[in-house]
């Protein structure tokens, strides 16, 4: 009598095996193809408690371990923080100064610079947890969130608005990987155009013929009338025999420790 | 002994496990929901959840990427390939 051995029976559905994992994705695709935003807002309204309820877990627990932290722990804190603020203040005094003499300026040559709503929005995912660099804020459509929108982290400019559902909207920070930015490298009152390169978690690289005078330092800007930061220099590379080089910079803020992210609206009133 | 038990019962219970994975898809790096994912793939015959998941990820924070074709799916296009690779190698693998 003959038996079959068990690693000799072959699978009786193969279509489990091969064919339905690409059928599944295949279907996705096309659904995804001729309903875009139908499988993304669905996926976000049901990610969305999940999202509230992992914030107000973290929030709450941070409070319980500040229960337990000594009170000398907190006095050096509050020390610290009390320093570093006055420190800003004072960094920051003439800064409304400037702003007004800058206004004032734009005016006498006719250029007067709209100044667009801004809505603050809790982000409630960010690099690294997602793969493509991008993060997830708690306001949308129903808080006037369009797609295109300026995302910002104070006077610093980060990002796109590149999705919008009802409550929520998804950031396409511009360090994102393969993404290009005209940007202007302000070196002695000169803005040096460049096209930053994203890398990733808020870096980016630009090449510049070598003769071009750029320091560590300066500041990146968008350009406009109304320049944004944009990020910081942070090294220069090249070689004696390199033509070109090579110029790293980064965000002015680090977009892993942002609790929170200002969407300017460019469609006000609508 | 008896959280041990359950503990055991829990992880052998694929709902469970799903349910975990669904949370960590939401809650974790897409890096460990991936892992945790192809580690439980040699534990459960035909894993299809490690392309949902993978699907769920890009539906969530997916976005259109001109190097990357402009496919919105990128990882769950990378996700076949695992999924077939980890196949092969599960079918090659003695318990």
């Amino acid at each position: 009598m003959n038996y079959h051995l068990i690693r000799s029976v072959k699978s009786k559905s193969k279509l489990w095996g091969v064919e339905l994992p690409a059928l599944f994705l295949a279907v996705v695709t096309l659904f995804h193809f001729f309903f875009p935003s139908a499988l993304g807002g669905f996926a976000s309204k049901v990610a969305l408690p999940l999202w509230g309820a992992e914030r107000s877990i973290a929030e709450e627990f941070s409070a319980f371990l500040a229960y337990f932290s000594s009170k000398k722990t907190l006095q050096a804190d509050v020390e610290k923080l009390s320093d570093e603020l006055a420190h800003a203040h004072e960094l920051l005094l003439d800064r409304d100064l400037l702003v007004q003499e800058n206004e004032a300026l734009k005016e006498q040559f006719g250029r007067t610079t709209k100044k667009n709503e801004r809505i603050i929005g809790a982000i409630l995912v960010a690099p690294p947890r997602s793969p493509y660099d991008t993060a997830i804020l708690d306001i949308g459509e129903q808080n006037g969130v369009a797609v295109g929108d300026r995302v910002l982290a104070g006077s610093a400019v980060l990002g796109l608005v590149s999705k919008v559902y009802t409550h929520t909207s998804q950031v396409e920070f511009f360090s994102t990987a393969g993404r290009e930015t005209p940007v202007g490298i302000l070196h002695e009152g000169r803005a040096i155009p460049a096209d930053a390169a994203g890398q990733g978690g808020g870096e980016f690289t630009a090449t510049l013929p070598k003769e071009t005078e750029v320091s560590v330092k300066d500041s990146v800007i968008m350009p406009g009338l109304s320049p944004l930061l944009f990020a910081v220099v942070e090294s220069i590379e090249t070689t004696a025999t390199d033509s070109f080089a090579h110029v790293r910079f980064k965000n002015p803020v680090s977009i892993f420790s942002l609790r929170f992210l200002e969407v300017e609206r460019t469609s006000v009133g609508e | 002994m008896r959280i041990a038990t359950t503990a055991r019962v829990l992880f052998s219970s694929r709902w469970c496990i799903d349910i975990l994975l669904l949370l960590c898809a939401f809650w974790a790096p897409w890096w460990l929901t991936l892992l945790v994912a192809s580690l439980f793939f040699f534990v459960f015959d035909r894993f299809l959840e490690l392309l949902l998941l993978s699907l769920l990820i890009d539906l969530l924070y997916g976005t259109a990427r001109a190097h990357l074709f402009n496919v919105t799916f990128a990882l769950s296009f990378c996700a076949v390939p695992l999924y077939f690779f980890l196949t092969l190698i599960r079918h090659r693998m003695r318990f």
